[in-house]
């Protein structure tokens, strides 16, 4: 071919470059697979009107194809049962000049008509597994191939296919291959029309499943299979239940010993029947090899469940002579509570904790004091003095300093109440009582030189030298009792003073949180950064206590705490009573 | 001529029904003219439907193929090209020519930006050159991409060198007109990639 003058059509690289960008795929292997096929197509002979050019087969295909006896179609060779009624397929070749591998035998009968019962007795003698249907309706559907070949099946024949002459192996590979090709073969048809490829496959397989499910012998061999499997899952959970009550092994022999005399007597009645055993409709000589197979499995299974049974007895025996031979004496039986009791939250003690006081074992202190000096203003605040059981009280607290300066023999006031629920107070203050909001001074109004409303030396509004409602000393309501349970106090928790988020039972939930805005002169002066502030949500709903933390200039510190301050929210709860919580708020100032 | 002399042996087999030498005859030109029906119809299915046409009309009518007027792959061009060119008078343009999903990803080890420009870049250039006529559009086909002569081209489309020449020319301007904004930046690609990824960045 000569060169032809081609000036101003190879220069063009800048152009050329571009176009190389569109790169075009190669040809798939499912094009190459068609070409093949339709050239067998072309040079087999094999009618081009049936085939389909979205499904090629291949030659070896084209020539062994598969009749089905029932709707009178042939099939490719890769299915065993027919894909419209589930009947099994027979092999037939494609000339049909030789009988079905599953023909009758007798070569001279090739009569393609529909036999009663009693002619068929006739007609094969020799095919001794087709016997008879005990029932009077038709039973042979003879139906002559392409090309005149006869395929002599029982209908209702049922062939299974997992016991094959082909290992299982060999099986399993030849069935994974036929789903990669069948995948092949489907996938540009679903591509080129999803919906009705879906819709057509849907509605075939429901007609399949309808078809398969109508077979006498499939329901009964679904009803066996599922008697089969409960009896296993039963007799799994049985063992498994033995293993705790030992009392139900009896009952586990027993049904063991039924299911496995259900299982025979199941099969034992295929075995037995007249007509052929029919294990979901096989042929009585497959049935017999899948009955005796089904038996030799369940036979198996039940022996190691035997086995794992006797071994777990063996075991059990072994170690009940190992106890024995130790010859342990008991000594004592302790017994462990599994929660400690808490004492109820009340006016109990000022101390945290869930303990009732100092005796080791939990106890439930009782008790409580009271007093005042008949003064007309309520008791005024301040704090308990020195609480202690063992030392006996010589002086009444008193919220008035002592009239003496400087005594000589000076004397501590003390309650008589348990140091590990009124711990000591080391604060500068005058006695008084901690629950008190009053400041001005004062004893209270009840009896007894102590302080409250109560009658006695102690505090608060009981009687006796102790704190709290209650009698006679100590704290927590009631008679006197000294309580236990190690460190803390007895309940009566202070729900006014103010939480940390690890002490709280529920924190503080956020409904909503303003953003700050930026000031004029930050954002002038480009301030970015980060406001700190630690404030108190209050129990009340407020935001208070606001302290910062680590602040910005410019009115940024300002902007965050006018944002803290309208922050809404629901307060921290402990013990079902809200209270206040210390919470750490972050305001990030950015610019962008 | 240089093509390898047995095209026309392994083709007389073929005919007598030797499906080994068609096989090797269809390797040697499957790629080839599966790109260029690719090319010209925009779709895999289309492209796949040309090709096996194309390669079962040398068996079924072997006469149309004369050694002595042109070569075995000059034949199959130009069959491929009229069943593309019978595609369109049969089904119009539009057919297949939005399946993006078959572009190839070859770019998959370079970064997804990259790739993603690529990508866009491939889609332009394809629609750009479906969106020409059939006759500009082989044309160009033939001669950029298959690297085809004048003479080649104007022999598989039953036309004179002339009329190549300008259906090349108009190809070629109506190219230029549509990806011009990446004519520019093509060049800057080839230079350094790095550029683009800044500047997108």
């Amino acid at each position: 071919m000569g060169v032809e003058p081609e000036d101003g059509f190879v220069s063009d690289d800048e152009l050329k470059s571009l176009l190389e960008r569109w790169v075009a795929p190669g040809p798939s292997r499912v094009l190459d697979k068609r070409i093949e096929t339709s050239f067998a197509r072309e040079f087999s002979g094999a009618d081009r009107l049936s085939q389909s050019v979205l499904l090629p087969h291949r030659l070896k295909e084209v020539v062994s194809m598969k009749f089905c006896s029932v709707c009178e179609e042939k099939f490719a060779d890769k299915f065993s049962f027919c894909p419209v009624d589930g009947t099994p397929l027979k092999p037939v070749s494609a000339n049909g000049d030789e009988p079905s591998v599953t023909a009758i035998k007798d070569p001279s009968v090739t009569a393609s008509v529909i036999v009663s019962r009693d002619q068929a007795a006739t007609v094969d003698t020799s095919a001794a597994h087709q016997d008879l249907a005990t029932d009077g309706e038709p039973i042979y559907a003879a139906a002559a191939a392409a090309g005149g070949s006869t395929a002599l099946v029982r209908r209702d024949e049922y062939h299974l296919t997992f016991l094959d002459d082909s290992g299982l192996i060999a099986r399993l590979g030849h069935e994974l291959g036929d789903v990669r090709r069948e995948y092949q073969l489907t996938w540009p048809e679903f591509k080129r029309d999803p919906f009705g490829f879906t819709k057509r496959t849907f509605v075939g397989y429901g007609q399949m499943f309808v078809k398969f499910l109508r077979k006498p012998n499939v329901l009964l061999a679904m009803g066996a299979a599922l008697l089969g499997m409960l009896a296993l899952v039963g007799a799994v959970m049985m063992i498994d239940r033995s293993q705790s009550a030992g009392s139900s092994r009896v009952g586990l022999v027993v049904f063991s010993i039924i299911a496995g005399g259900l299982l025979v007597a199941l099969f034992s009645t295929w075995l037995g029947r007249e007509r052929g055993a029919a294990v979901m409709g096989a042929e009585p000589s497959d049935s017999r090899s899948v009955v005796a197979a089904m038996v030799t499995s369940f036979l198996f299974l039940f022996s190691i469940l035997g086995v794992i049974v006797w071994l777990e007895h063996r075991h059990k025996q072994q170690e009940l002579l190992a106890q024995n031979a130790e010859e342990l004496q008991v000594d004592q039986v302790f017994d462990i509570p599994n929660e400690q009791p808490t004492p109820e939250p009340g006016p109990a003690g000022l101390n945290k904790g869930s303990g009732g006081g100092s005796k080791p074992k939990p106890e439930k202190p009782g008790g409580g004091g009271g007093g005042g000096r008949e003064e007309a203003k309520p008791a005024s605040f301040g704090k308990t003095p020195q609480a202690s059981l063992e030392v006996p009280q010589i002086l009444p607290p008193d919220p008035k300093p002592p009239q003496i300066k400087n005594p000589s023999l000076p004397v501590a006031a003390t309650l008589n109440a348990d140091p590990m629920l009124i711990p000591p107070d080391a604060r500068v203050l005058p006695y008084g009582d901690p629950k008190s909001k009053s400041t001005d001074p004062s004893s209270g109004p009840g009896k007894g030189n102590g302080i409250g409303t109560g009658e006695g030396t102690g505090i608060g509004p009981g009687e006796g030298n102790g704190y709290g409602p209650g009698r006679g000393g100590n704290t927590g309501g009631g008679d006197f009792n000294a309580g236990g349970g190690g460190p803390g106090g007895g309940g009566g928790g202070d729900y006014s003073k103010i939480f940390t988020g690890k002490d709280v039972t529920s924190k503080a939930r956020l409904l909503s949180k303003p953003e700050p805005q930026y000031t004029e002169e930050a954002r002038k002066n480009q301030i970015t950064g980060t406001v700190t502030l630690k404030v108190v949500f209050a129990s009340n709903g407020q935001v208070t206590n606001i302290r910062t933390v680590s602040g910005l200039p410019y009115g940024l510190t300002e902007r965050a705490i006018a944002a803290a301050r309208q922050i809404k929210f629901v307060p921290a709860t402990k013990d079902g009573h809200q209270v206040s919580m210390w919470m750490q708020l972050e305001y990030n100032f950015n610019l962008y | 001529m240089p093509e390898r002399t047995t095209d026309e042996f392994l083709l007389q087999k073929a005919v007598n029904g030797d499906q080994a030498a068609f096989l090797e005859l269809y390797d040697r030109y499957r790629q080839p003219i599966f790109r260029f029906a690719y090319r010209l119809v925009g779709s895999v299915e289309i492209a796949e439907d040309v090709t096996h046409d194309c390669f079962l009309s040398l068996i079924r009518k072997p006469e149309n193929f004369r050694p002595e007027r042109a070569s075995l792959k000059t034949y199959l061009f130009a069959a491929a090209r009229n069943l593309a060119l019978k595609h369109f008078r049969d089904t119009g343009r539009e057919a297949g020519l939005d399946e993006i999903a078959e572009e190839p990803k070859d770019s998959s080890r370079r970064g997804p930006l990259r790739r993603l420009l690529d990508e866009e870049l491939a889609t332009k250039v394809r629609d750009a050159i479906l969106s020409l006529p059939p006759l500009q559009r082989e044309a160009l086909v033939l001669f950029e991409y298959e690297g085809f002569s004048l003479n080649e081209v104007a022999e598989i489309a039953g036309t004179d060198v002339g009329a190549i020449k300008a259906r090349l020319y108009r190809a070629r301007e109506g190219l230029r007109r549509i990806l011009g904004p990446y004519l520019d930046r093509n060049q800057q690609l080839k230079r350094g990639q790095e550029i683009v990824t800044l500047r997108e960045a």
